[in-house]
C-alpha cells in the first residue's frame, strides 16, 4: 500500500511544482488587444490611399507610427511578454517590410503614390491583414484558448 | 478521505487535461503552418504573373516577396507566445482539477 501510494505522491509533488513554475506569462489586456485591432484598422485605411502623395498623407502615417511606438513601449515593459513586443517591433520597423517598411517606401520610392495601374497595394493589404492577425491571436490566447482561424477577418 | 482513490482521480483528470490541450494546440499550429504555406504558394505565384503582366513593379514584387518571410518569423513568434498562453491556462486548469478534487473528497 505504501510502495504503490508513494509514485502518486511523488508525482503530485512534481505536478505541484510544474504548477508554481511554468505558469507565468502576460495576463490578458484589453488595452493590448485594443492598440493591436486599432492599429490594423488604421494601417488598412491609410494604405488605401496610398495612390495619393506621401506628403498629402504624412501627419496620419506618422500617427500611426506613433501609436505603434506607443503600443512596442506598452507590450514591452509587461513582463514575460516577449513575442507581442517582438511583433510590435517588426511591424513598425522602418527597415522591414511590413507597416514601417511600407510607410518608409512610400516616402522614398514612391512619394507621389502607387501607380494605379499597380497591384501592390490590394496585395500589401492582405499580407498586413495576416500580420496583425497573428498579434490580435495572440492578445486573444492570453485570456484564453483561441483558434487563430476564429481571430481572422 | 481515501487517499489513493483521490490520487488516481487527480492523475486520471490531469492525463486527460494535458493529452486533450497538448492535441488541440498542436493541431491548431499545424493547421495554421499548412494555410500559411498553401497561401504563400500561391501568392507567390500570383505576383509573378502580376510582374510579368506589368501590375507589379520590380520595387513591389521584392518588397511583397520579403513581406511572406517577415510573416512567416510572425508566424513563428506568436505560435511560440500562443504555447506559453496556452501552457499558463493549462497549469491553471491543473490547478482547478486538483483542488476541486480534493475539496470533493473532504
Amino acid at each position: 500500500m505504501v510502495f504503490t501510494a508513494f509514485p502518486k505522491k511523488a508525482l503530485m509533488l512534481v505536478v505541484a511544482l510544474m504548477l508554481s513554475a511554468c505558469a507565468n506569462y502576460a495576463a490578458y489586456s484589453l488595452q493590448a488587444y485594443t492598440y493591436a485591432t486599432e492599429a490594423k484598422a488604421k494601417t488598412l485605411k491609410l494604405v488605401s490611399k496610398a495612390n495619393g502623395s506621401y506628403s498629402a498623407n504624412r501627419a496620419a502615417a506618422e500617427a500611426l507610427l506613433l501609436d505603434m511606438d506607443v503600443a512596442y513601449e506598452f507590450a514591452a515593459g509587461i513582463e514575460n511578454n516577449e513575442e507581442a513586443a517582438e511583433i510590435w517591433d517588426k511591424l513598425r520597423d522602418p527597415d522591414g517590410n511590413l507597416v514601417g517598411g511600407f510607410l518608409s517606401a512610400w516616402r522614398t520610392e514612391f512619394p507621389g503614390g502607387v501607380s494605379a495601374n499597380s497591384v501592390f497595394i490590394e496585395e500589401f493589404k492582405k499580407n498586413i491583414t495576416f500580420s496583425f492577425d497573428r498579434l490580435i491571436c495572440l492578445e486573444a490566447n492570453k485570456g484564453q484558448a483561441t483558434s487563430c482561424a476564429d481571430v481572422a477577418g | 478521505m481515501d487517499t489513493d482513490a483521490v490520487l488516481s482521480a487527480i492523475e486520471e483528470g490531469l492525463t486527460d487535461l494535458i493529452k486533450n490541450a497538448a492535441k488541440t494546440f498542436s493541431n491548431e499550429a499545424e493547421r495554421d503552418l499548412k494555410a500559411f504555406v498553401k497561401e504563400s504558394e500561391e501568392d507567390i505565384r500570383r505576383y509573378a504573373k502580376l510582374f510579368a503582366e506589368g501590375k507589379l513593379s520590380q520595387f513591389e514584387l521584392k518588397f511583397l516577396m520579403k513581406m511572406k518571410t517577415d510573416n512567416a518569423e510572425l508566424l513563428a513568434i506568436s505560435a511560440k507566445g500562443i504555447a506559453r498562453a496556452r501552457i499558463k491556462h493549462l497549469m491553471n486548469s491543473m490547478k482547478d482539477l486538483i483542488v476541486s478534487t480534493i475539496l470533493a473528497a473532504v
